[in-house]
């Protein structure tokens, strides 16, 4: 499916490019096994009996929109940048949306720049993330 | 932020073993033999699971007060592999001028590296486990 993406490139992501959104439905069994991968139990996530999707969970957010809009398999992530206004629920429907911050070349590795944000599909802004990873790794002995 | 006090006390430390749950993504940086291409020992363990033990001790340590309205600044800093054994410390400031907290996370791997860090704030009137 990737190859009838754009390969991310300075000419196909100028700050600014709009990422292709997608709507996501956290479940239960999603929460299940990401807090499996950090050593957590669901329940902690349980505030007023309702299970909510763990922060880290919005961080990951980003994948499916990079990857949607761009021929992007080897980067390495950076950093998050992430602020949050409220947890939503598990099996809340989600909108996720993003678009191109920032190309740069910092020691010889291309970085990307873009910002994510989450939202109920009332329009209410739930979480915003900056993510910045290297899309292109120089010459290793380079 | 203004701070009142420089005063700075340790959170609890997380000690997790490193899962790659994306070591079958083929030709992503998680995958062993496209890792190795590029250098590595082996597949990264995703930076959002490693991001993801910050936020655990974030959340166990302020839930709430960290969730609504709170801020997280991770970066990844050197590999982390699957099955290392990695020990997440953390310091948190004292409550300053404007009721916030700020909180120094770092996770270290076997060897002692740093492999990430984040710097975090929260509001301080209603920490959960403080």
């Amino acid at each position: 499916m990737t190859a009838q993406l754009p390969v991310l490139s300075e000419q196909s992501a100028s700050a600014g490019t709009a990422l292709n959104g997608y709507d996501r439905t956290i479940t239960p069994a999603d929460i299940e096994t990401f807090v499996g991968r950090t050593g957590e139990s669901p329940q902690g996530y349980t505030v007023d009996g309702a299970l909510t999707v763990p922060p880290g969970m919005l961080m990951g957010l980003y994948g499916p929109l990079i990857h949607g809009t761009f021929d992007y398999q080897a980067g390495v992530h950076v950093s998050s940048e992430l602020t949050l206004n409220r947890l939503p629920r598990a099996d809340q429907p989600l909108c996720v949306e993003g678009r191109v911050l920032d190309l740069f070349v910092k020691n010889g590795n291309k970085y990307v720049t873009f910002s994510v944000e989450v939202s109920d599909t009332a329009g209410e802004r739930l979480a915003t993330v900056d993510h910045t990873s290297i899309y292109s790794l120089r010459a290793k002995g380079g | 932020m203004t701070t009142a006090s420089t005063e700075m006390r340790d959170l609890p430390t997380l000690r997790i073993k490193a899962i790659n749950s994306a070591s079958e993504s083929v030709g992503s940086i998680h995958d062993d033999a496209k890792a190795r291409e590029m250098g590595y020992r082996g597949g990264l363990v995703p930076g959002v699971t490693i991001m993801g033990y910050m936020s655990r001790l974030m959340y166990e340590n302020f839930a709430g007060a960290w969730t609504e309205g709170g801020t997280f600044h991770g970066l990844l800093r050197r590999p982390v592999y699957e099955g290392d054994e990695v020990t997440v410390e953390a310091v948190a400031s004292a409550r300053d001028s404007e009721g916030q907290i700020a909180v120094e996370i770092k996770v270290i791997d076997p060897d002692g590296n740093v492999c990430a860090r984040a710097n975090a704030t929260c509001r301080a009137e209603s920490e959960a486990q403080a």
